[in-house]
């Protein structure tokens, strides 16, 4: 057994070799420590329980619409049945109607805009949400009672109130009405983030408020985003069963809504219920599985590492093992010996891995927020502190393992009989070669995962999207209180906006739209066209609503046909433009122009325009419509501003105010920084491939050149009796490199083995990564370059100096 | 007398540490005749390792100048050296450095895949065949060297030296591991290549075996002390 003296032995000895285990500690410790924050955050991912009363039984109800049994609007309800689900409590205990929305403050300066959920009381309750100040909503301000209250979040009273104590006597106006502040959640408060990754909501305000029209709050046959129903399940009932069973009731409904329109075209709606688990964590953990997995190849890395210091220090220390056993050391005391000194570097190792990933969660926390969810919940756990001390003692046990494999029991029982000659631990040939092969193996793999990842995020970011980004920014406009004011009314306030700003001097152009081709926040909307007035098989397509200027402004050139002018704007003509992908759907030929497709009504539009495909990074080009004129009720301004004069959110405000105060800039952004939101996710996965490559590489150089440098130590004789017999110093460098890339070229091959099946199944899988030739040369490349460096520098002592030197084996 | 195959003029070697200098070689003033076989003594300590070093070009002079067949080769690049210490001289270790992984054969062929024009072959296997049976060990050509007793590896390591015919042999402490008939044998061997026409330059401590030399150098302190005539081939006796 290991007694405190033996610890005590292993200490004093691991004091005297404080290099030695500084390397060992490092080593392991920033890898470990790698694979520790990984283990933490898909831990946190995975299988820690959502921060939720009974979050299992949580589910949110969204709505899909069949078209032919095809899906042609995801997540999107019919407004009376969420309501009417709300109502129905055959199958949830408690449920709640939400719906996310973004709205602009009136009664703060600047008029901030904010994101608002318009919530039932019962929405707080099911997420258990903390208050620091005040209440939650009561009963009282249920559905159709019309009390103007609000919840505000910690952040948005630190944010906008400054932590004011008084602050439940104060409102908050979004359009026309002054919601009364009647709670704060906590700062512990985490909210489901079953909408958006990302996403915080500043301001719950009550579901009545929220801005659906009137007609379409009893419409069975409109389908809206954003809105949804929560609940938790009675205890038993089988959410399956739960959301056929709504399903059924709902479209009954929707036919009956139907009943009486011509229609060739078969329709169904499904309300399905998921787990708030699977909407909050989507595919996140795909990637940071992938992530963790490559920290775990880091580590096998360093392991290779390890082993090859350990063996070496074990080779060094055979003489004290000599002793130990001619004094009557069994085998396994010289184990036990080993373990005691392993092991304290692996617990070491196990602190400074556990610091780092206190450290990196933060770093993890700053940096990820908006991609990886739940990331605010992270923190060290004890399964993250049981899984280090975990992987330490596996380590420990496995090093002191290996060690004794490697010391010959006799050989140390004879080697002071014969003065110290012999040797009991070398690291053998055959170790060497096998530790050379499984470091260049492990490399290769995480460096061609690495590189491909990098060079396909690379070739994203750095693609063009078919139209220029500079200079064009884009705003939604809130529109206030105008919301039941005349379409004429607000489309003269629109056209009076425009106007002024196209006379603003940092302003070269102005468009009104609803949408661009990189959309920031806003969903694209969906409609049909046909070839004929009775809707048989519609073509889906992303639909845009246009003015004249929109297509000038972002530069998206036409292949065919002409855009529509301002007279023809000005003319109620049926116009439409058409994108590549969308021609080409409506047509196989692609030859649409002049032609006639039925979009709404029963009148044809006609394609007077066919416009390049854009060609978004990473996402397949989709159908889409332009269609001429101007929405009201969720506008958008596309502006083309003078080169490095873009606009500010109160210059533009200032500009509205002339023409009617209640419109306010919502959400201001430019195409760039519309473009780097989009790529986001690309940059993150080419930093973390990146620092990824540089680890593993300087790992395996690391490790190549300890047991090369060993190697070559070992033969320092036989190499030096090679200089003397007349090899010249290349010759040498010459045939050590040979040797040593005999088990590099095995390693390669090796990760060969395991690449090839897996580069096959990744085409016929569903992942798009695109592999490229040179992510599949530059590892091996890499690897060999890098055998040739250490090499060189493993013999230079040894071919840069007269030959004598190596006979005598001195310095 | 004829032309000398080394000339040496005023050699030393400092070896220098950060606390002191050692002054291994303090003006060595050589030469050796085609054909000689001459024989370095000294105490331990005194330079003989240094100088047959700085003879095979195995370590560089401080200074001085030294020639081989006419040529400086004093300050040579590591490169030009190992080319003239494969071409023209052939070395004997006391510890016969033979390389374990290799055959007895291999090793023997060493210096010929190491020679800067390659030699056929055919041309290499005829040569180390000869030198194989020139030791007598032609039967063991395929064995390893730690197959064999000290005497043969020692043979073997004469063969190796003799495989590249250099014009010089150097050969240091020949018997210094072996048992005294070993030793008997290999001196007789060296003797028998002299008579043949090789040169040879022998580092050793056994007097009886230095007296076997044409030419007895002494070393003192890092210089030759008591230069002695030149005997004749068939004057020298076992």
């Amino acid at each position: 057994m290991i007694t405190t003296k033996d610890l005590s032995i292993a200490l004093q000895s691991l004091n005297r070799a404080r290099s030695y285990a500084t390397t060992i500690i490092l080593t392991l410790g920033i890898t470990l420590g790698a694979l520790v924050t990984l283990f933490n955050l898909n831990y946190q991912l995975l299988a820690a329980p959502l921060p939720y009363p009974d979050e299992d039984r949580l589910y949110v109800v969204n709505g899909n619409l069949y078209q032919n049994k095809q899906l042609r609007l995801e997540n999107n309800s019919q407004y009376p049945a969420l309501v009417e689900i709300y109502k129905n409590d055959s199958f949830f205990e408690s449920s709640a109607l939400v719906y996310f929305w973004e709205d602009v403050v009136r009664n703060l300066s600047g008029s901030p805009r904010v994101n608002v959920s318009y919530v039932s009381p019962e929405y707080l309750q099911l997420a258990g949400a903390p208050l620091a100040l005040g209440r939650q909503f009561n009963t009282d301000e249920g559905l159709d009672s019309r009390v103007p209250v609000a919840v505000i979040s910690y952040q948005t009273w630190e944010q906008m109130f400054r932590r004011n104590p008084n602050v439940l006597e104060q409102s908050l106006q979004f359009g026309e009405v002054d919601f009364r502040i009647v709670g704060v959640t906590a700062k512990d408060f985490i909210e489901p983030q079953i909408y958006k990754q990302g996403r915080q909501t500043a301001v719950w305000l009550p579901w009545d408020f929220n801005d659906t029209q009137i007609e379409r709050r009893n419409n069975w046959r409109g389908f809206l985003p954003f809105r949804m129903l929560t609940g938790k399940l009675k205890p038993g009932i089988d959410p399956a069963s739960a959301g056929h069973e709504l399903s059924t009731l709902m479209d009954a409904q929707y036919q009956a809504a139907l009943a009486g329109r011509s229609s060739s075209v078969e329709r169904s709606v499904e309300y399905r219920l998921t787990p708030f688990a699977n909407k909050i964590l989507a595919d996140s953990t795909t990637r940071t599985l992938m992530v963790m997995g490559g920290t775990l190849v880091l580590l096998l890395i360093a392991c290779a590492n390890v082993t090859n210091l350990i063996l070496s220090r074990a080779a060094k220390q055979q003489r004290t093992m000599a002793i130990q056993v001619a004094l009557g050391a069994h085998k396994k005391h010289i184990f036990f010996a080993l373990l005691c000194e392993i092991g304290l570097l692996m617990l070491g190792a196990a602190l400074l891995s556990l610091l780092l990933a206190l450290g990196s969660t933060e770093v993890v926390k700053m940096m990820a927020a908006e991609q990886i969810p739940r990331i605010q919940e992270l923190t060290l756990n004890w399964q993250t502190l049981v899984f280090a001390l975990l992987c330490a003692l596996l380590l420990a046990l496995f090093f002191s393992a290996i060690v004794s494999r490697q010391i010959n029991y006799r050989a140390l029982n004879q080697m002071l009989q014969s003065s110290g000659k012999g040797s009991g631990v070398q690291i053998s040939p055959l170790i060497r070669k096998v530790l050379i092969s499984s470091q260049v193996a492990m490399t290769s793999l995480l460096i061609v995962a690495s590189l491909q990842i990098f060079l396909q995020a690379n070739r994203l970011i750095n693609q063009p999207f078919g139209f220029p980004l500079d200079s064009v920014q884009v705003m939604t406009l809130n529109i206030g209180n105008l919301r039941g004011a005349p379409t004429a009314e607000r489309e003269g306030y629109l056209k009076a906006i425009r106007q002024r700003l196209l006379e603003h001097p940092k302003v070269q152009n102005a468009s009104l739209s609803l949408n661009t081709p990189i959309s920031i926040s806003r969903p694209l909307w969906t409609t049909s066209l046909s070839h004929d007035a009775s809707r048989q098989s519609p073509v889906m397509a992303k639909t845009t609503v246009v003015d004249e200027n929109y297509l000038s402004i972002l530069r998206m050139p036409l292949v065919a046909g002409r855009h529509i002018n301002a007279a023809e704007f000005s003319d109620n003509n049926r116009m439409i433009l058409v994108n590549e992908t969308l021609a080409q759907q409506l047509e196989p030929s692609g030859e649409v122009l002049g032609k006639r497709f039925y979009w709404r009504g029963d009148r044809p539009y006609q394609v007077v325009g066919v416009v390049r495909n854009a060609s978004l990074p990473g996402k397949k080009e989709p159908a889409r419509l332009f269609v001429r004129g101007i929405n009201v009720s969720y506008p958008l301004l596309v502006l083309k501003h003078k080169p490095h004069q873009p606009l500010s959110t109160t210059e533009i405000n200032q500009e509205f105010a002339q023409v009617n105060r209640q419109y306010k800039v919502s959400e201001l952004f430019s195409l760039e920084q519309a473009r780097d939101l989009l790529l986001s996710n690309d940059r993150v996965s080419v930093w973390v491939t990146t620092a990824l490559t540089i680890i593993a590489l300087s790992l395996a150089a690391i490790g190549i050149f300890g047991v090369i440098s060993y190697s070559v130590q070992l033969r320092r004789t036989e190499l030096g009796v090679r200089l003397a017999i007349g090899a010249r110093p290349a010759t040498i460098f010459y045939h050590t490199l040979i040797d040593s890339l005999i088990p590099v070229v095995i390693g390669i091959a090796l990760a060969t083995l395991v690449v090839v099946p897996l580069a096959l199944w990744l085409e016929q899988s569903e992942f798009s990564i695109e592999t490229s030739l040179l992510g599949w040369l530059l590892p091996p490349l890499l690897i060999i370059g890098l055998t040739a460096s250490v090499t060189l520098l493993s013999v230079w002592k040894i071919i840069n100096k007269p030959a004598v030197y190596a006979l005598r084996g001195t310095g | 007398m004829s032309k000398p195959i080394l000339h040496m003029a005023g050699i030393t070697k400092v070896f220098s540490t950060e606390e002191m200098e050692t002054h291994a070689l303090r003006g060595v003033d050589l030469s050796i005749y085609s054909g000689e076989f001459v024989s370095i003594c000294g105490p331990s300590g005194c330079g003989k390792s240094t100088l047959l070093s700085i003879l095979g070009l195995l370590d560089l002079p401080t200074s001085g100048s030294y020639q081989i067949e006419g040529t400086e080769v004093a300050q040579l690049t590591l490169s030009e050296a190992a080319t003239i210490r494969n071409e023209k001289v052939g070395f004997i270790f006391q510890s016969f450095n033979l390389i374990d992984e290799l055959s007895v054969y291999d090793n023997i062929a060493l210096p010929l895949r190491y020679r800067r024009n390659s030699i056929p072959k055919s041309e290499a296997d005829k040569k180390v065949k000869h030198c194989l049976e020139k030791v007598g060990m032609s039967h063991r050509a395929s064995h390893k060297p730690n197959q064999l007793s000290g005497g043969q590896q020692q043979r073997i390591a004469i063969a190796r030296a003799l495989v590249g015919n250099p014009s010089l042999l150097l050969v240091d402490e020949p018997t210094g591991n072996l048992d005294s008939h070993n030793g008997d044998a290999v001196m007789e061997m060296l003797r028998q290549l002299n008579s043949e026409g090789t040169t040879l330059c022998m580092v050793t401590h056994d007097p009886r075996y230095a007296d076997m030399a044409g030419r007895q150098l002494h070393l003192l302190d890092g210089q030759i002390s008591a230069p002695q005539p030149i005997k004749e081939p068939h004057e020298m006796a076992l």
